[in-house]
């Protein structure tokens, strides 16, 4: 969908047509449902915080002025309602070590479950900025001004924050055991 | 370990993560459609167009009977039609059911009645087609 398209739905939305909000839901939870989940390290809060995202970006639809896409919209939406709750909770950290014993193969013979449980504790050991940088940029695939768009970060800080937390993660997924052959 | 070669690594695990039972679209519109019918109730006529309306009937009422008071009222001659047509439409009818007759009414009040209920009828039309209603 592209913009201008997104601009008239929205529009249309905005003139009584409600039920139309459910083609952007549709078009985009999956990517912001994604994200919030890999933030979070927990299914059921991510997907309560992506609802809500969801339900107070069509509630302040009219303050939308279009100078972003509707999805890097609602993404910082998600996000900081992702940090808020995280901040609401105490860090919870995993033992590197007891992970060794389970992951101790290589990533090609690890079923896609295996891999995403891997990803999802490495990534605990992240700070939830590095979080946030490394999730967008390979999950979510965004360009480093869309990075910066949700995070509310400089260009020079995702830059930054981004090299750092991919050697740091690279380097807990050796620790963990995940025998890339690439790696 | 190059950094493309890290990017693809890293690209490719992240890929694992995509989740396709995600069913939030049908949650989120439950929830739009409750908070609608809870906070989003819509009156047929708004605060705008009583406070219009009630001005418009006040100043009927009061340049009427401030007119009334001079016994100078000049109507304009479409106004002194519609109301002499009433008074023949009174005549003619011999309507007398059960007691209840057509009552006699002023044409002044008539035309205020008339104009009250055309301007009324009008702004409420307006309000719900710029609302969309009708669209």
């Amino acid at each position: 969908m592209s913009m201008k398209t997104e601009a008239e739905l929205i529009q249309r939305i905005l003139d009584g047509e409600w039920r139309n909000f459910a083609i952007l839901v549709d078009k985009y939870e999956e990517k912001v449902f994604g994200y919030v989940n890999y933030l979070m390290g927990n299914k059921e809060d991510a997907e309560e915080i992506v609802q809500d995202s969801f339900v107070k970006a069509y509630h302040a639809l009219d303050k939308f002025r279009g100078d972003a896409s509707f999805s890097i919209w609602v993404m910082r939406i998600a996000h900081y309602g992702a940090l808020t709750r995280l901040r609401l909770k105490a860090p919870q950290k995993v033992s590197l070590e007891k992970a060794d014993a389970f992951y101790d193969v290589p990533s090609d013979e690890l079923d896609q479950q295996d891999r995403s449980a891997i990803l999802a504790q490495a990534l605990r050991h992240l700070k939830e900025d590095e979080r946030s940088v490394v999730t967008l940029f390979y999950f979510n695939e965004s360009s480093l001004k869309e990075v910066c768009d949700v995070t509310g970060l400089t260009l020079s800080n995702v830059k930054i924050l981004l090299h750092r937390s991919r050697k740091k993660l690279l380097e807990i997924l050796r620790r963990m055991g995940v025998k890339e052959s690439t790696l | 370990m190059n950094e493309e070669l890290e990017n693809e690594f890293l690209k490719d695990l992240f890929q694992c993560g995509k989740e396709t039972e995600v069913e939030i679209t049908s949650k989120v519109m439950q929830r739009i459609e409750k908070s609608s019918e809870l906070f989003e109730y819509q009156p047929v006529i708004s605060k705008k167009v009583w406070i219009i309306m009630g001005s418009f009937f006040t100043l009927t009422i009061f340049y009427l009977l401030m007119q009334s008071q001079t016994n100078m009222i000049n109507y304009p001659a479409l106004l002194t039609s519609i109301g002499n047509g009433y008074s023949m439409l009174k005549t003619n009818l011999t309507f007398n059911w059960s007691g209840f007759k057509i009552p006699a009414i002023n044409s002044s009040v008539l035309i205020a009645i008339m104009a009250f209920n055309v301007i009324g009828v009008y702004l409420i039309f307006s309000y719900r087609w710029s609302r969309g209603i009708f669209k």
